[in-house]
């Protein structure tokens, strides 16, 4: 009996996420279209631009600071490899070179907003709400009308389907959360960021070097917004100027729903992997059950609100079980 | 420089000096490798400061710590220096991270790792296992270290500190204060085992108890008024000696008042078996009009259960509680306020200043129920006077009403949370350490203040930790020892001193 009850508590407490994510799966089946192999890809692949974004940004909000810049990173790191690759140089049929080139333009943005935050101690959310205007206006300058022709090395992983059916995107999706995991659960680096989230005078003390690590964060970050891009790039065959614009507070959503602490210290990879599919399902039923386009917006706003009500129960949880 | 081989560390004529205070004054100590040696002293005598420095949390203003690996000095001095001499601090409240397990907490910063930075959980688990094994606690190195109770987490600490840091000079800052006595002998044991086992560990135990220091340590050192006033052999001496090392030669300086409390009226305060889980098991108490009484005790005696009950801020308390004949339910602080009680708490950056304000809103918030018309405005001209008054008459330093309160120093800051304890006509009055955090200077102003204008029309009952100053303003003074009030002790009797309140404080005197 108390074992069963154990074990719900720790779902409960630790993956209450997960159990969310059931409940909207079992309501899915409800709706039909939902449940098929196609679909459930198709949302995992529309998801997963948004995924790498959350991941990023889940670093940055474990050392208690956040980084609003990510969706114009999110724009500008392919924006300037495509530019700096196709349009100056000619590397049409050397593309590769140009994913690389995104993934570190976005590690650079991200050094820049850590560096700039951490060294020069000015509040990260005003260094990247800067940032954030700053580099979507450089994308408006570079690209105004968009890029609607890329070669096709460098669509490949927002793209391709492996047997005709599984899109890749999910497959990097998938490996860089099972990296992310690995890193923050069984790595040096995962260690020292949730001890300096959780008391930095105690982790200062403790020898981690503290400046360094945040600053890391920002380049993690940075690096998966801009593989993100990449994906999403990929997904539309296309480049355009607004792309990924607003998408930031989804971004927070995701990372805030799989139960990561503001004020640092605290989440876990699998609870916003789990959020990023939570937000995606939401997305794709309201699609299914024809939810007009003009009232979709408040509907996603009212479920997102209980959901993170539920989630945010977590917490109350624990104290519940560490008083009784 | 040579140091004798035989020395953990030495302070070699440490000064420390903050603004207006030379809290540390030219100590020389020296702690021997092998030893577990007491540091005692009331609370100001220097002793956390002194102790600080030798962690490295403070430099040293003069003079250094020196150790067989290198020395502290006021311009190379940090934590990490310190922790690199071989020198670790064990505190009260250990610098964790909550949310972490105990095994990250321990390997903080330093966790064994396989190739690329990977961790290697096994071998951490298996440690922490070990270190938790060895210390004979309840824990698992996967819990989380916030859910684990303060002794815990503190005995853990240490442990980190010997067998993870490997540190040498290890000082434990008051960590026993909160432990059971089992416990207590359990980690003395440990503490003679370890030091049999590695005869280069020095352990400097800090403390304000007599009968701990007695009981552990085989030498104790005696901190008063920022000086090393003696170091003696623990077997050579007792613990009444050691209290009149530690109390020193006090100066007896009785000040005049007039308010005499009318022995006739009926009681603003009736207390009649107030119980407050674990700490307070039992109090008694009539306060009258005019009367100033102290509460004095060790940490967890009950003294701070006891004001706090009053003030309805524990919320499960037993007992009757009567204002002016009339019973009174104090079971929130709103209910508390309503029945006309006013309450300064011991934490006062925490608790009670509002930073950022300026002195006149800090002044006048307790008495915004008075200070606003019908509709809720506030009448401002009113606040000014009223703030006014209060920074002339108890001679608040500022340079205006309205520059932020946060320039001000701890003792003008304490003076206006006085001040405006009093706009609500309180008829009972409740100072948890009135003087904590305030400097010298502003102590007398403060202490006048309390006798003369917050008991002239209510009761007031205040926590000290200084027996001087309890001595010096209290009608009766109240000793509290393990939940029970032991001692009352009346001005104008026999033992209305400082030595007396002391002893009994500790347990040292305690009547038949």
């Amino acid at each position: 009996m108390t074992k069963s009850k154990n074990l719900l508590f720790l779902v409960l407490e630790k993956h209450l996420i997960w159990a969310l994510l059931v409940l909207l799966f079992i309501a899915g089946l409800a709706v039909p279209g939902f449940l098929s192999v196609r679909n459930i890809l198709n949302v995992m692949w529309a998801a997963a631009p948004l995924g790498c974004m959350v991941l990023g940004l889940f670093f940055v909000v474990l050392t208690a600071n956040v980084d609003l810049s990510l969706e114009s990173t999110f724009a500008l790191a392919p924006t300037l490899a495509i530019v700096a690759c196709f349009q100056l140089l000619p590397l049409q049929d050397l593309s590769f070179i140009a994913v690389i080139v995104t993934l570190l333009v976005g590690a650079a943005l991200g050094l820049a907003n850590g560096l700039f935050s951490v060294k020069l101690r000015v509040s990260s959310f005003l260094v990247t709400l800067g940032t954030l205007l700053l580099m979507r206006g450089i994308v408006v300058y570079l690209i105004p009308e968009g890029v609607y022709y890329l070669p096709e090395g460098y669509v490949y992983l927002g793209s391709a389907k492996l047997f005709g059916i599984l899109p890749v995107a999910v497959l990097v999706w998938i490996a860089v959360f099972i990296l992310g995991w690995l890193l923050v659960d069984y790595h040096r680096l995962g260690k020292d960021i949730l001890a300096l989230g959780n008391n930095e005078e105690a982790a200062f003390i403790a020898g981690v070097s503290i400046d360094r690590t945040k600053i890391l964060c920002f380049v993690i970050a940075g690096t998966l917004a801009a593989l993100g891009g990449l994906l999403e790039v990929g997904r539309l065959q296309s480049v355009v100027a607004d792309m990924g614009q607003g998408d930031i507070l989804m971004v927070f959503a995701g990372t805030i729903l799989g139960g990561t602490a503001l004020t640092g210290g605290k989440g876990n990879v699998g609870g916003v992997f789990a959020a990023v599919l939570v937000i995606a399902i939401i997305e794709n039923l309201m699609n299914l059950f024809g939810v007009p386009p003009s009232i979709r917006q408040v509907v996603f706003g009212a479920v997102l609100l209980v959901a993170i009500y539920l989630a945010s129960l977590q917490e109350n949880l624990r104290h519940a079980r560490m008083e009784g | 420089m040579t140091l004798d081989p035989l020395i953990s560390f030495a302070a070699e004529a440490v000064s420390r000096r903050f603004p207006g205070v030379l809290a540390v004054k030219s100590v020389d100590l020296a702690v021997r490798k092998g030893e577990i040696h007491g540091l005692i002293g009331k609370n100001g005598a220097g002793k956390s400061v002194l102790v600080s420095m030798v962690a490295g949390l403070l430099p040293p203003s003069q003079g250094e710590i020196v150790t067989a690996r290198g020395a502290l000095t006021p311009h190379q001095s940090s934590p990490a220096r310190a922790k690199g001499l071989g020198i670790a601090l064990v505190t009260q409240e250990p610098a964790f991270a909550a949310d972490l397990s105990v095994a990250d907490n321990l390997f903080m910063g330093c966790h064994p790792t396989r190739s690329l930075h990977f961790v290697a959980p096994g071998e951490t688990r298996r440690r922490a296992q070990a270190l938790i094994e060895q210390l004979g606690l309840r824990a698992r190195p996967e819990d989380r270290m916030g859910d684990l109770p303060l002794e815990t987490q503190q005995l853990l600490a240490f442990g980190r500190a010997v067998f993870i840091d490997a540190a040498t000079t290890i000082l434990l800052d008051e960590i026993t204060a909160s432990l059971t006595n089992e416990r207590k002998e359990s980690l003395l044991r440990l503490l003679r085992t370890l030091i049999g086992e590695r005869p280069d560990l020095s352990f400097t135990l800090i403390s304000h108890h007599v009968s701990e220091v007695m009981g552990f340590t085989d030498r104790v050192s005696v901190m008063r008024d920022g000086n090393r006033v003696a170091t003696l052999d623990t077997a050579a001496t007792s613990a009444a000696e050691l209290a009149d090392w530690i109390v020193g030669d006090v100066e007896r300086t009785e000040i005049n008042y007039t308010t005499r409390p009318d022995d006739t009226a009926v009681p603003v305060l009736s207390v009649r078996g107030l119980k407050a889980e674990r700490s307070l098991a039992h109090l008694d108490l009539d306060l009258r009009r005019g009367e100033v009484v102290g509460f004095s005790g060790l940490e967890g005696s009950g003294k701070d259960a006891a004001i706090e009950a009053l003030y309805g801020l524990v919320p499960n308390h037993d007992g009757k509680t009567l204002m002016d004949g009339v019973a009174v339910k104090l079971d929130s602080p709103k209910a508390a306020q309503r029945a006309g009680i006013s309450f300064l708490p011991k934490h006062r950056e925490a608790q009670a200043v509002i930073q950022n304000r300026s002195v006149l809103d800090n002044a006048v918030i307790a008495g915004l129920p008075v200070l606003t018309t019908r509709l809720g405005f506030v009448k401002r001209r009113e606040c000014e006077r009223v703030a006014l008054s209060i920074v002339t008459r108890l001679r608040v330093k500022t340079p205006g009403l309205h520059v932020p309160i946060d320039g001000l120093s701890g003792g003008n800051k304490q003076k206006v949370m006085l001040g405006r304890l009093s706009l609500t006509a309180p008829r009972l009055v409740l100072l948890n350490e009135p003087t904590r955090g305030v400097d010298i200077s502003a102590k007398p102003d403060i202490l006048k203040m309390i006798r003369e204008d917050l008991s002239r029309a209510a009761g007031v009952i205040m926590i000290s930790e200084s027996e001087e100053e309890l001595v010096e303003i209290c009608d009766r003074i109240l000793v509290f020892y393990k939940g029970r009030v032991v001692r009352e002790l009346i001005r104008g009797r026999p033992g209305f001193d400082v030595e007396t309140v002391y002893k009994t404080i500790q347990g040292v005197e305690l009547p038949a």
